[in-house]
């Protein structure tokens, strides 16, 4: 071999190197969007969790976990989402991988154990028998600190684009502040003394925190979990009592609760709210929160 | 066991019975408990006054209380002020607060909002605009004597 080939091979392989993306497999709608938008072309993202699928309901196949075990970097939402699987998952896939629960980053609101909207429970039992709300992307200034966490898990993968990922997570996270500020603008459309919202599952903690609203959430209207006849009388009384003009719905899978609810109370379906993370129709983080915000103010004005 | 076929389907069902009660309590999952709808009564207006200071004098100053106008100024002086009938219920206010500054004003500008009941303060906060603003203050209920 020629010294003139050694050099090219091996300004090959450093040339490949330099232009290897970061692999990221991401269990999460909501941050496969912020992934993409702080690694941008440096980075490969594996939604493993895809566009209108359930997190609360979702189990690795053989494939996701062949998909995983590539990456370098695997974002979770964390604080319990992914515990039903989370232990076996680790081991399946081996050392290579780190996995970055970004819900450990930020302050959770504390529910009893089956209020967090999934039928069981989640995280951590705090030592009043409570259990984290795993639903955090609910609250614009949570997803700002999950971009600083992604930010940082990128940068520890790859120190070398470090510039990069800063200069793209600040620019996101502007973005994110001026999407702050839509919301609190759309949101003050609606009197306080108005903010009620009646949903199918309690995933709106953070958004009624942030904003103001009190949820009532009518459990159960899906294939998994059935309200009880009290639980719909209970949400019939509040709905006439407050005078709620709408309700809002993820999907419809007992078109009978909703039908007794809607035919008693005269309250309207509001329309369908993203819930649980990013689906056909609002494709990114910024598109679900103009399409559940507007829903909500137009169906409650 | 030898008896009444009928005696011994009774049996079958009472101890059924028995064995549904403690089942039943063991696997139905109690429904967390909603939160108490708060009784309603009419909210009175009351009688606030917003003052509006600002280093470099905004052109225009306009307030949205419930997407209904309550304040349009062109103040002269800073601070200016105006006061307004507002409800003030239980939940809060949430004030829609714009303001416009002239060409020569620069980039970023600043506006102190301060909302008082009688001496009582509000709220005392300060937005800003880059270079015009649009933001909201949220006025709490004063606490139930």
């Amino acid at each position: 071999m020629t010294l003139a080939s050694f050099l090219f091979l091996v300004f090959s392989a450093i040339t490949l190197c330099a232009g290897e993306k970061l692999q990221v497999a991401s269990l999460s709608t909501i941050l496969t969007d912020i992934a993409k938008n702080v690694g941008g072309d440096n980075v490969e993202v594996n939604a493993i969790i895809k566009l209108d699928m359930d997190p609360h309901e979702f189990t690795p196949t053989t494939r996701d976990v062949k998909g995983i075990s590539r990456a370098k970097v695997v974002l979770l939402s964390g604080n319990g989402m992914e515990d039903t699987y989370l232990g076996k998952l680790e081991k399946s896939v081996g050392a290579g991988p780190v996995f970055v629960a970004v819900g450990k980053f930020m302050k959770p609101i504390m529910v009893e154990p089956g209020e967090d909207g999934s039928g069981h429970s989640h995280g951590d039992v705090s030592a009043g028998g409570k259990v984290p709300d795993p639903h955090w992307w609910h609250s614009i200034k949570n997803v700002e600190t999950a971009t600083a966490a992604v930010r940082d898990a990128f940068v520890r993968a790859d120190p070398a684009h470090q510039a990069a990922y800063e200069t793209k997570a600040k620019a996101y996270q502007k973005h994110l502040a001026d999407l702050d500020l839509w919301a609190r603008l759309e949101i003050a459309k609606l009197p306080r003394d108005a903010r009620i919202l009646v949903t199918s599952h309690d995933a709106f903690g953070y958004f009624a925190r942030d904003y103001g609203f009190t949820v009532y959430p009518i459990e159960g209207i899906s294939s998994e979990d059935q309200p009880s006849s009290k639980k719909v009388r209970a949400i019939i009384d509040i709905i006439k009592k407050e005078g709620v003009k709408s309700a809002f719905f993820e999907n419809i899978e007992n078109p009978k609760v909703l039908t007794e609810i809607t035919k008693e109370t005269g309250a309207k379906t509001g329309g369908v709210l993203y819930a649980d993370g990013l689906g056909q129709g609002a494709e990114t983080y910024e598109q679900m929160i103009k399409h559940n915000y507007t829903a909500i103010v137009s169906g409650l004005e | 066991m030898t008896g009444s076929p009928l005696l011994r389907i009774l049996l079958v069902f009472a101890g059924l019975a028995l064995i549904a009660i403690p089942a039943w309590r063991l696997t139905s999952r109690e429904a967390p408990a909603l939160p108490v709808a708060v009784e309603k009564t009419p909210v009175a207006r009351q009688e606030l006054t917003l003052t509006f200071s600002s280093p470099i004098l905004p052109s225009e100053i306009s307030v949205h209380a419930n997407n209904t106008p309550v304040v349009s100024l062109q103040p002269e002086t800073s601070p200016a002020s105006a006061t307004v009938l507002l409800p003030l219920p239980p939940e809060g206010l949430d004030l829609v607060i714009r303001a416009t500054w002239p060409a020569h004003a620069g980039h970023t500008n600043a506006l102190r909002i301060q909302a008082t009941r009688g001496p009582e303060p509000l709220t005392d906060t300060t937005l800003w605009g880059d270079p015009d603003l649009a933001d909201v203050v949220t006025l709490p209920a004063p606490p139930t004597p």
